[in-house]
C-alpha cells in the first residue's frame, strides 16, 4: 500500500495553502491546522473502510516447460472473497529470466475476472514465474492498495522441438526417403534391400541374372539409400551467435534446427553426434543412433550456457577432426562478420572438407537487407546502406569461397532454417555424398 | 508513463537549477582571487603582523568612513565604464583582463571620501588559471591607458622597460616592473616614490579627491611581498599614507559601497548567532516546515512502495548486434566527409541490385546492357531515372552536401517509380 497520486497532490496543495495563509494572515494558523487534520482523518477513514490485499485471490495454471521462441497462453482467474472486484484493478507479472509477460486489460464480472496471460520464452535456461502484482485504489482514492501473490513456479526454457512433435519432420523425411520420391532413389541406392519379382515397367538393369537363373524366373534387386552414416552437429556458441534475430538468439535457432535434423537423421537410420564450441571445444556427445541421440542431445543442449567470447574455429575444428575416425557429414552452425575474421574459419573448414562432407549454416539477418534499401535519402541512411551492402558483399564472398571448396552453404532466415536444413540433409543422403 | 513524465519534469527542473548554479558560479570566485599570488591576503596578514589593523571588505562589515586611515583599493578591472563581457571560450577566459568588475561611480565615491591607495592592475586572468607569471599574460598597455583615461589621469603613461626581474638599490623587486613615465607627470599628479626608471607611487589631485596611485601591484600583492625588500617598502608606503590618529587600513576588494558615512555604528562584524536560524523555526515558518515535512513523508512513502517488478535496465551479457555495427560503420563513413563518393557507392549498389533482380544473381553487371533493358521494360520512367543517374554522376568533392542530398533524393524517388513500373510489367498489367 502507498499514498495515491491524489494524496500527493492534496499534500502539495495543502503546503501551498499553508504558505499562503500563514504568510498573509498571522492568525491563520488554526485554520491550516484544521485543514491538515481533516486530511489526516480522511486518510485514516479511507484505510479502515477500504478492502485489503488479502481479499483478492489469484489462480494461475502455469506450464513447467516452454520451447524457446514460443508463447504460451496462461489462464488467470482473479476472485474476490468480499464483494465484487475493484473496477480499476491492475495486474503485473514478475518473472525471473528470459520470460516476458503480456497482460490484457482486466474484464471484471462481479467477483471474478478471467483473463489470459501470454508468456513468451526468448532464451534457454531455468526461469521462474515469481509473483503476480495487483493494485487498485482505496475507497476514497487516497491510497493505492498493492498486493503481490507469490507463485515461484519454475519454468524451463528448452530448445524448440515443435516440428518434431508435430510430425512435420517425420512426414518430410519419410516422404522423401521412403515415400513417393523414394522410388526414384530406391534403384540408385547402393545398399541392397531385397529381391523381388521383376514386373513390366521395371528397369531391366535391376535384374539379378544369377539369382534369376537359380530361381527359374526373373528377379530384380531392390536397393535403398545407405544408412548408419555418421552425422555431427557442430554448433558455434561464441558471441556472434548470441545476436538476436526476431527476438531469438541465433544459437537457439541453430539448436532448434540441429534437433530437427537429428530427428530426421534418426528416421533416416543414421547416427548423430553433437559438439559445441566457443573459445575452446565444449560439450561433445559421441554419435549414437538417431532416437537415442535425439534424447541425449536435447537434454544436454538445454543447459548450454550463453557465451560472450570470440569463437576459436581452429581449435574446435581441429579437435573435432581428431575425434572422427570415419567419413561423416558435419553440419557447422556458425557466423562471421567479414572476410578477414572468417579467414581462419575458411582455412579450417577446407582441411575438414578433405575427409568429410561439410554443411555450413549461417543465419541471414533481415536488418542487413532492410538497411541496404533505406526508406529515406538522408546521408546517415545512405552511409548505413553502403555499410550494409559492403557487409552483405563480404559475407557472400566468404560463402562463395566455401562453395568453391565443395562445402554446402546455407545462408537462410531463421524461420526457414529447419526445413531447409532437413531438405539439404535428405538431398546429401539421397545423392550418397557421405 | 504519466508518473515517469512527472519524474522527468522534476528531474529536468533540478538539472536546470544545477546548470544555472554552475553557470553563475562558473567564474573565478572573489575568494580565489584574494587567496591567489596576485591577491591581497598576504598584505592583510603582513599588516596585522606589524601592528597595523587591517580589515578586509565584507558585506557584513559595519565601519564608517571616519574609522578608516587608508583604503587600499586594488583594481582588477580595465574598463570602469562597462561590465566585462562573459568569456566565450577558454582562450578568452585566459586573456580576460577583468577579474573583478567595478563601476566608475562606485570607484569615484570610494576615492573621494577616504584617503585611498589605488593599485593598478597588471596581470590577466590566465595567471590565476596557470599559477604562473608570464609576459604574455600582462595586460596590454593600450588597455591600461584606457583605464587611466577613465580615472581621469590620462597624462600618466606606463612603462615596462625592464623585462624579467628588476631589483632596485633599496631592495624593491618585481617581475616585469610597471612604472609611470617620469616625463609625463604634470600638474595633476606628483611623484611620491620613484626608482631610476620611473615613478612607482604618485599622488593625484582630481576634482574633489586626492588619492595615491601605485603603478605596480606586485609590490603589495601576496607574491610580491615575498620578493626582495618589498615587504618593508610596503609597510613604509602604507604607514606614510595613513591618516594621523586612526590606525585601520581597509583593504577594499568589494564592488559596492560597504562603508557607512556616519560613525555611529560599532566597528565590528555583526556576528552570526543561533537566533538567526531559530527565527526560521518559529511561526509561521514552523507550520510551513511541518506541512512540507508531511508532504515529503508522503512522497517518500509513495516512492518506497513499488507496483510491479523492478525495471531491468541492462542485459546480463553483451551480444553482437548487426544494427549497432551498421550504425557505427555508417557513422565512420559519414565522418570521412566524402559524401559524393558515398552517394555514388550507394547508387552503384542499387544498380547492382536492379541488375540482379532483372537478369538473375549470376549475371555480370554491365551498365549499358542494364540501361537498354530498363528502357525496354520501363519506357515511362526510364528517362527520369537516367536523368537522376546523370545528376548523381556529376556530384564531386566540391558539390555542397545539400545538393548531394537532393541528387540522392531525386535518384531514390525515380528508383521507386521505376521499380513500380517494373512491378507492373512483371505482374502483367
Amino acid at each position: 500500500m502507498r499514498p495515491s497520486r491524489l494524496s500527493l497532490l492534496i499534500a502539495v496543495g495543502l503546503v501551498l495553502i499553508t504558505c499562503a495563509i500563514t504568510l498573509a494572515q498571522p492568525e491563520g494558523g488554526a485554520m491550516v491546522q484544521w485543514l491538515w487534520a481533516l486530511f489526516g482523518l480522511a486518510a485514516t477513514v479511507d484505510l479502515v473502510i477500504s478492502r485489503k490485499g488479502r481479499s483478492v485471490a489469484a489462480l494461475l495454471d502455469l506450464p513447467d516447460q516452454m520451447f524457446v521462441g514460443t508463447t504460451a497462453d496462461v489462464p488467470l482467474t482473479l476472485r474476490s472473497a468480499t464483494g465484487p472486484l475493484p473496477r480499476d484493478l491492475r495486474v503485473q507479472a514478475q518473472t525471473r529470466g528470459a520470460l516476458d509477460t503480456t497482460i490484457p486489460d482486466v474484464d471484471i464480472t462481479e467477483d471474478t475476472a478471467e483473463l489470459t496471460l501470454t508468456l513468451t520464452c526468448s532464451a534457454r535456461g531455468a526461469f521462474a514465474f515469481e509473483q503476480l502484482w495487483l493494485m487498485w485504489s482505496s475507497r476514497l482514492g487516497l491510497f493505492d492498495i498493492i498486493t503481490a501473490k507469490r507463485f515461484d513456479h519454475a519454468i524451463d526454457g528448452v530448445p524448440n522441438i515443435q516440428p518434431v512433435l508435430s510430425g512435420q519432420i517425420t512426414t518430410q523425411v519419410q516422404a522423401e526417403l521412403y515415400g513417393v520420391k523414394d522410388s526414384q532413389f530406391r534403384g540408385e541406392g547402393s545398399e541392397f534391400h531385397q529381391l523381388r519379382d521383376f514386373t513390366t515397367g521395371m528397369d531391366t538393369r535391376l535384374i539379378d541374372w544369377k539369382r534369376s537363373a537359380r530361381h527359374g524366373s526373373l528377379v530384380a534387386r531392390e536397393t535403398h539409400v545407405e544408412q548408419n552414416h555418421q552425422i555431427i552437429m557442430c554448433v558455434d556458441n561464441g558471441h556472434l551467435m548470441r545476436q538476436t534475430i526476431d527476438g531469438l538468439p541465433k544459437i537457439d535457432c541453430a539448436l532448434n534446427a540441429a534437433l530437427a535434423t537429428t530427428w530426421a537423421a534418426g528416421i533416416g537410420g543414421d547416427q548423430v553426434g553433437f559438439m559445441a564450441f566457443d573459445s575452446r571445444p565444449g560439450l561433445y556427445i559421441p554419435p549414437a543412433p538417431g532416437r537415442t541421440a535425439f534424447a541425449r542431445i536435447r537434454g544436454q543442449v538445454a543447459g548450454l550456457a550463453y557465451k560472450s567470447v570470440e569463437s576459436n574455429h581452429t581449435l574446435a575444428l581441429a579437435h573435432l577432426n581428431g575425434l572422427l575416425n570415419r567419413r561423416s557429414l558435419i553440419i557447422v552452425f556458425t557466423d562471421f562478420v567479414d572476410r578477414i575474421t572468417a579467414q581462419l574459419m575458411v582455412e579450417n573448414l577446407a582441411v575438414l572438407s578433405r575427409h568429410h562432407v561439410l554443411v555450413v549454416v549461417t543465419l541471414k539477418d533481415p536488418v542487413l537487407e532492410q538497411t541496404a534499401a533505406p526508406s529515406d535519402s538522408s546521408m546517415a541512411a545512405i552511409a548505413k546502406s553502403v555499410a550494409a551492402q559492403e557487409m552483405s558483399k563480404e559475407r557472400q564472398m566468404v560463402l562463395d569461397e566455401l562453395r568453391r571448396m565443395g562445402v554446402v552453404c546455407l545462408d537462410v532466415a531463421p524461420g526457414s532454417l529447419s526445413p531447409e536444413l532437413v531438405s539439404t540433409y535428405i538431398d546429401i543422403k539421397a545423392r550418397e555424398m557421405i | 508513463m504519466a508518473e515517469n513524465r512527472a519524474s522527468m519534469l522534476i528531474f529536468a527542473a533540478f538539472a536546470i537549477l544545477l546548470a544555472l548554479m554552475a553557470f553563475v558560479f562558473s567564474g573565478i570566485s572573489d575568494r580565489a582571487i584574494k587567496a591567489s599570488p596576485i591577491g591581497s591576503d598576504g598584505l592583510f596578514h603582513w599588516l596585522n603582523a606589524n601592528e597595523i589593523e587591517a580589515v578586509r571588505s565584507h558585506r557584513r562589515t559595519v565601519l564608517s568612513e571616519g574609522d578608516i586611515a587608508l583604503r587600499v583599493l586594488p583594481l582588477l578591472d580595465t574598463n570602469l565604464y562597462s561590465d566585462a563581457p562573459e568569456p566565450f571560450d577558454a582562450r578568452e577566459r585566459l586573456s580576460n583582463p577583468t577579474l573583478r568588475d567595478l563601476d566608475w561611480s562606485i570607484f569615484d565615491e570610494k576615492i573621494t571620501y577616504v584617503s585611498s591607495l589605488v593599485i593598478l592592475p597588471k596581470w590577466r586572468a590566465g595567471v590565476l588559471e596557470h599559477g604562473l607569471l608570464d609576459p604574455q599574460l600582462l595586460i596590454p598597455k593600450g588597455q591600461m591607458a584606457g583605464l587611466l583615461n577613465q580615472i581621469g589621469i590620462e597624462e600618466l603613461t606606463l612603462t615596462r622597460n625592464r623585462p624579467g626581474f628588476t631589483q632596485t638599490d633599496d631592495g624593491l623587486t618585481a617581475y616585469e616592473l610597471q612604472l609611470f613615465h617620469y616625463t609625463r607627470l604634470d600638474g595633476l599628479c606628483t611623484p611620491v616614490l620613484s626608482v631610476p626608471e620611473g615613478v612607482l607611487l604618485a599622488r593625484c589631485a582630481l576634482r574633489d579627491s586626492t588619492f595615491h596611485i601605485l603603478s605596480d601591484p606586485d609590490i603589495l600583492n601576496t607574491h610580491g611581498l615575498a620578493l626582495g625588500n618589498n615587504a618593508e617598502v610596503a609597510l613604509g608606503i602604507i604607514r606614510s599614507l595613513m591618516w594621523e590618529g586612526v590606525d585601520t587600513v581597509y583593504i577594499d576588494t568589494s564592488t559596492t559601497i560597504t562603508l557607512d558615512v556616519s560613525g555611529d555604528e560599532d566597528r565590528a562584524l555583526r556576528p552570526r548567532t543561533a537566533d538567526d536560524l531559530s527565527r526560521f523555526l518559529t511561526y509561521p515558518f514552523s507550520l510551513i516546515l511541518m506541512g512540507a515535512g508531511a508532504a515529503f513523508l508522503i512522497m517518500l512513502w509513495r516512492g518506497l512502495a513499488r507496483f510491479g517488478p523492478a525495471l531491468q535496465l541492462a542485459d546480463d551479457g553483451h551480444a553482437a548486434s548487426t544494427s549497432a555495427s551498421l550504425e557505427a560503420k555508417g557513422y565512420v563513413l559519414q565522418m570521412t566527409g566524402e559524401d559524393h563518393a558515398l552517394v555514388q557507392d550507394y547508387i552503384t549498389a542499387r544498380l547492382h541490385s536492379l541488375n540482379r533482380d532483372i537478369f538473375g544473381p549470376k549475371t555480370r553487371f554491365d551498365r549499358g546492357t542494364l540501361t537498354k533493358k530498363l528502357a525496354a521494360l520501363a519506357p515511362h520512367t526510364h528517362a527520369d531515372f537516367a536523368a537522376a543517374l546523370a545528376r548523381v554522376a556529376n556530384v564531386d568533392a566540391t558539390t555542397p552536401t545539400a545538393a548531394i542530398e537532393d541528387a540522392a533524393y531525386e535518384f531514390d524517388e525515380s528508383y521507386r517509380r521505376l521499380s513500380d513500373e517494373l512491378g507492373h510489367v512483371s505482374r502483367g498489367h
